[in-house]
Parts: structure tokens; sequence; C-alpha cells
């Protein structure tokens, strides 16, 4: 009995060792990154390579995500704002909801689940086919030669997808508010215009689409790395970076909006 | 892919971010700041009994037009009034004796300060004050008005 | 201490603690041979590359490479002591976002500022000497396992290394590429004075390359000698090994505590 209950207390405790233990590891290997920054920039191309591979290639997706939030929130926004006679602030509605919050979250989620699984399922497949090995024995430091470049990649090309999905959602709102349900366009523009503020709004929601730029391409590495070199340990890092990714990024949102605003 | 191709695609990506975060800046945000305007920008204040919820950057206009944003509230400790600074575009001149008055766009939309230019021949200078202002209109006030009135009709 | 490349002293490793997987290992690697460490699956001979190597460090003994100790190294000059050993791995390892060409100049364009022209040629050369001149400009998705293999080899030796070691080279290829990969090892390690480590566990192709045997199992060294002393051992694990046998000391049924008559309720005894 009295072993079941010592045994009962240690499985509640080891989840959360395990949470500990992984946060110290991502939290070295993000030191380990920072003092191999300066190493990166002598091979350009390696992060031209990183922004194409995460940023090019999820352009279509997060252009056409963007263009269908901002229709669903035209749409839902002239619904709401019609019963209180105050439809022309639809313009402010789409844009903040979008700058502060939608853009650089879903961007984010997006963004793991296109080019973060990406990451780590390229990792993880260099790692099972001993390449990571090959690499050390090749005196090469894989940190510097293949982490850093898609880190740098990654952290660039988030707040630019950032600004396109917010772009293309606005243009989606007025899309919706202007050509299919009549609004007046000067309206629109102007009443946006209005009520969002250069700093609160524009560079708040691109600092934080930053941090999150950071937290996804890192778990996302991290995962690849610490994969177990086979088939089902790839694929098993490629989920864990989805789900991490996504929940790192809500409730860092969280956290960054009690902050900011 | 040719190493050539890739430098193509990221330069384009780039600059599609680049042109995004421009947009935002220029054409959705509101680049406030009168004083940031190419002419320069001076400021005066007036006092009011009442702001109602007027805010801080809230649009200064002329007969709808915005001229200047309002950029300080606060409240005079002596008279108990709250002052309002406001930054003014230097290709607008006002008249010493111009009236600012707190007014709403449409029936719950936001407030902003409106100017009444007068028929004096001197200008309002910088950190000039404006002495006849009147007060944003409260509905609770309005309220309370319309009632006595039908009381009293009664 | 004499003038050997790799000298293993004493050895012990466990990666948890729970299971050895060497025990008291002690190996001796003289310049310019070629050596075999034979052993079944499992019986950590991958594990000794990596001790070779400084991927790991042993629990207990010394490793010592180029007579310099692994364990008492910084980081960096095992680093540096790397760019002296080249290493085949067992099914190539490419780069596989990398061309033919990027693969085999790997090494060289990090470790060196040789001009691209130069690179050129070196890789041009190193190719050659595999047999691929001319496949520059493929992916290596494009190669074949045996071809797949000769890049790694001439990626493997693209900076001249002293030391080669070969983890599995003869797996899963066909019985051509086996030979020529075979030739290529004795070829290639002739004409740069190289010494070799041949991981394996192919008899047949492996005894007539190599100038010394060392047979492991369950971690630990079961016999040494020449390739011909190690085919003739009347040791019988080295005899079942070497002959291929299925029954011996090594036995293929999984060891357990239970009883498979009692199991079944088929216990004659009651």
């Amino acid at each position: 009995m009295n072993e079941k209950i010592i045994n009962f207390t240690r499985q509640l405790g080891h989840p959360f060792a395990e949470f500990i233990l992984t946060l110290g590891s991502i939290i070295r290997l993000l030191i380990d990154i920072i003092l191999n920054l300066p190493f990166a920039l002598k091979n350009i191309f390696l992060i031209i390579k990183g922004i194409h591979f995460c940023g090019v290639k999820s352009i279509v997706i997060i252009a056409v995500s963007g263009w269908f939030v901002g229709m669903v929130l035209g749409l839902q926004g002239y619904n709401t704002l019609n019963r209180f006679g105050s439809i022309s602030v639809l313009g402010s509605v789409v844009a903040l909801t979008l700058l502060r919050e939608l853009g650089p979250v879903l961007t984010a989620i997006l963004f793991a689940a296109r080019a973060g699984s990406g990451i780590t399922a390229e990792l993880g497949l260099m790692k099972a086919t001993e390449q990571l090995d090959a690499m050390s024995v090749m005196a090469v430091n894989p940190i510097r030669r293949l982490i850093v470049p898609k880190f740098i990649a990654g952290i660039i090309s988030v707040p630019l997808l950032t600004a396109l999905f917010i772009v293309a959602g606005i243009l989606g709102g007025y899309f919706v508010g202007v050509i299919i349900l009549h609004l007046d366009s000067g309206t629109f523009w102007s009443q946006m215009r209005d009520s969002v503020n250069l700093h609160d709004d524009v560079y708040n929601g691109l600092f934080k689409s930053f941090i999150f730029g950071i937290s996804v391409t890192l778990i996302s590495v991290y995962q690849g790395f610490m994969a177990k070199p086979t088939a089902e340990g790839v694929s098993v890092a490629t989920t864990k970076t989805v789900v991490v990714s996504a929940l790192t990024v809500l409730a860092l949102d969280y956290v960054l909006t009690a902050l900011m605003f | 892919m040719k190493r050539l191709t890739i430098d193509f695609t990221v330069g384009v990506f780039v600059l599609i971010g680049i042109i995004c975060v421009a947009f935002l800046s220029l054409k959705v945000a509101n680049t406030s700041n009168i004083s940031n305007a190419s002419n320069g920008s001076y400021s005066i204040s007036a006092a009011f009994t009442n702001i109602g919820s007027l805010k801080i950057t809230a649009p200064v206009k002329v007969s709808g037009f915005v001229v200047g944003r309002v950029t300080n509230i606060y409240l005079d400790p002596k008279t108990y009034q709250a002052v309002v600074v406001m930054d003014i575009n230097n290709a607008y001149k006002f008249t010493t004796d111009t009236s600012a008055q707190i007014l709403t766009v449409g029936l719950l939309g936001e407030q902003y300060v409106s100017l009444q230019s007068g028929a004096s021949d001197t200008y309002l200078k910088n950190k000039d004050k404006i002495t006849l202002t009147s007060s944003a209109l409260v509905i609770e006030d309005l309220i309370g008005k319309f009632m006595t009135n039908i009381n009293n009709k009664q | 201490m004499q003038n050997f490349v790799v000298s293993l002293k004493n050895v012990s490793f466990s990666y948890d603690d729970t299971r050895m997987i060497l025990k008291n290992i002690s190996i001796n690697i003289p310049k310019g041979k070629r050596i075999a460490i034979m052993g079944g699956s499992g019986s950590g001979k991958t594990t000794l590359l990596r001790l070779i190597t400084g991927q790991c460090q042993p629990q207990t003994g010394t490793v010592h490479v180029f007579n310099q100790n692994l364990s008492r190294l910084p980081n960096r000059k095992i680093l540096n002591l790397r760019k002296r050993i080249g290493v085949l791995f067992q099914f190539g390892a490419l780069f596989t976002d990398m061309s033919v060409y990027e693969n085999v100049a790997f090494s060289i364009k990090e470790h060196t500022n040789l001009p691209e022209s130069i690179i050129q040629k070196i890789v041009a050369m190193k190719l050659k000497a595999v047999g691929l001149f001319g496949t520059q400009d493929m992916a290596t998705n494009e190669l074949s396992g045996g071809m797949a293999r000769r890049v790694a080899l001439a990626r493997a030796t693209a900076l001249d290394p002293e030391l080669m070691l070969y983890d599995e080279p003869f797996t899963g290829l066909d019985p051509i590429s086996l030979n020529v990969i075979s030739m290529l090892i004795k070829k290639l390690n002739d004409a740069l004075e190289q010494t070799s480590i041949i991981i394996t566990h192919d008899f047949a192709t492996t005894l007539k390359i190599v100038d010394y045997v060392y047979v492991m199992a369950n971690g630990e060294i079961i016999a040494f000698g020449t390739p011909l002393a190690v085919l003739n051992s009347q040791e019988p694990a080295v005899k079942q090994f070497v002959k291929g046998e299925v029954t011996g000391p090594f036995n293929y049924e999984f060891q357990t505590k239970m009883s498979y008559n009692a199991y079944l309720g088929i216990d004659h005894n009651e």
C-alpha cells in the first residue's frame, strides 16, 4: 500500500520533472545558438536557403488564410455592428483584431504547421540517417552549420509573414465590407486610420510576432535535434512541434498582451 | 533548385514583407503626430468644464476637416477644469476669439474637438489659450433636462 | 608508448549505467595497418567507433588517438583531431540536401580557404578515385546504394585523413558493389598510407583485405589475430561466429526465466 502511494506520487511528479528538464535543455540550446550566431554570418546563403524554405514556401498558405480570416471578420463584424448602427467602424474592428491578436497568433501557428514541422522532420531525418553524426565527425558543429541559419531564417520570416497575413486580412475585410456589403470605402479606411495607432497596434503586433518567431523556430529545431533517430521518432517529434508550438504561442500571447496593452 | 532562383524568390519575399509593413504603417495606422507634418505644428490649449470621454490623439476639426490632434489632457488644480492641449498644423491659423467645442461622431461615436473661427484680427500663437469653450454633451444631463422640461409643462 | 595510431586501454562504457556496452576492452592499432573489428549485432562495435572519434567518453579506461588522451583533451582539440580522421558511415550518410559535388567538397570548404577552382579539381580527383567522375551535379537521391557508398568514401577521404574508420561498409550491397568497395578501401589505404579500422560482420569479404582481426561478443574481445588464425580458431564462440552456425555458445532463443512447459501447463514433474 505504502509503495503504491509512493509510486503514485512519483508518477504525478514525473511529467513536471520532465517539463523542467525540457525547459532547461531548450534554454541550453538557445544559449548555444546565441553563442554561435556570429559564425552563421560567414555563410549567408544558408540563411537565404532557410528563408526560402520557411518563408517563401509559406507565402500562399499565409496569404490565403489571412484573406479568409479577414472576410469572416468583415462578415461577423458587419452583422454585430449593424445591430448598434455603427457599421462605420467595421474597418477599425477588422484592422485592430488582425493587428493585435489574430495576425501574430494565427501566423505563428500556421508557420509551426507549415515550416516548423518541416524543420523538425528535416533535422530528425538527418539524425536518423547519421548525417548529424557525419557532420560532427567531420569536425563541423551541427549547431553552427544547420541550426543557427534555420533559426535566423525563422526569426526573419515570421514577422514578414505576419505583416502579409494582416494585409491580406484587411483586404479580405475590405472585400466583404465594401465590395459585397456596399459600405463606403472612404469610411472604411478613415475609421481604420483614426483608431489604429502606429506604435501601440502595428509595432506591438509585429514585436509579438518576432517573439513568436523565436519560440516556434526554437521549438522546431529542438524537437528535430532531440528526436529519436528512427522513423517513428521523427514522426512523433513533428507532431510535438506543432502541438507544443501552438500551446506556447497561445500562452505567450496572453502574457505579451497583458504586458503591452 | 538553382542558387539564383532561391536568391531571387527570397528577395521577392522580403520585398513583399517590407511592402506589407510599410502599408500597415502608412496606410492603416494614423501617422497621428501632426508635429511630424512637413510644415510643422504649434500647440494651443483650451479649458473645458466637462470633456466627456475625449481621449489623447482625438482629432481636432474645423468644419469637419482634421487640422490637428489632442496631445495632452490634464486637470487644472486651481479651477478644476480639464485642460486639453492640441497640436495644430502650421498651415492653419486661428483668430484669438476662436471657440472650441467637444462634439461626438454620431450618437455613440468618438469625441473630437471642433474649432470655430471668430472675427478678430489677431491670431493664436504657440502655447496660447482658447477662452471660448463649450463642454461635451453628456447624455445623462440631456435626459435630465428633458425630463424636467416635461415635468414643468405638466 | 609505442607508435599506435589508436590505443584503447581497459575501456568500459555504458549509455545508461544498467547495461554495459563495452567491458574492459584493450585494443592497439599500429600505423598503416588495416584492422577489422567483427562481432554480431549489438556487440558494441559502433560504440567503439564513437569512442575513437571522441563523440562518447568511456566510464573507465583511456582512449588514445594519435597518442593523445581523448578524455583529457578540450573540445577544440578533439575537433582538430577529427580533421585527421575519416569516417565512412553504414549507409553513407550523405547530406540529402546537397549535390554530390557539395557533399565531397563539404569538409574542404569548411576547413580550408582554398579557392573554388582548386576545390573543383580536388573533388574531381576524389570522385575519379572511386570511379564516379562525372556525377558532380547529381543529387544524392539519384545514386544507387553502391554509388552512394562510394561518394561517401570520396567525401571521407577528401582531406586525406591519416586514420579511416569504416562502419559496416559492406552492409546492404550487391556482390559486385561489395567487392568494388572492398577493393577501393584497400587501394585508398595503400595509396594514402592510411591506418584503417573496419567494423563489420562480413567475414568472407573482410578477411581478404585486412591484416588483423578482433572478434567481439557481448562487449568483450573474444579473439584476436591474423585472419587465418581467427578462421582456424578452435574457440567455440569464435568458431560459431566465423562459420555462422545456428547452435553453439550464442543461443538464438530468447533468454527468459519463464518455463515454457509450465507456461503451457504441461509440466510433467507433477
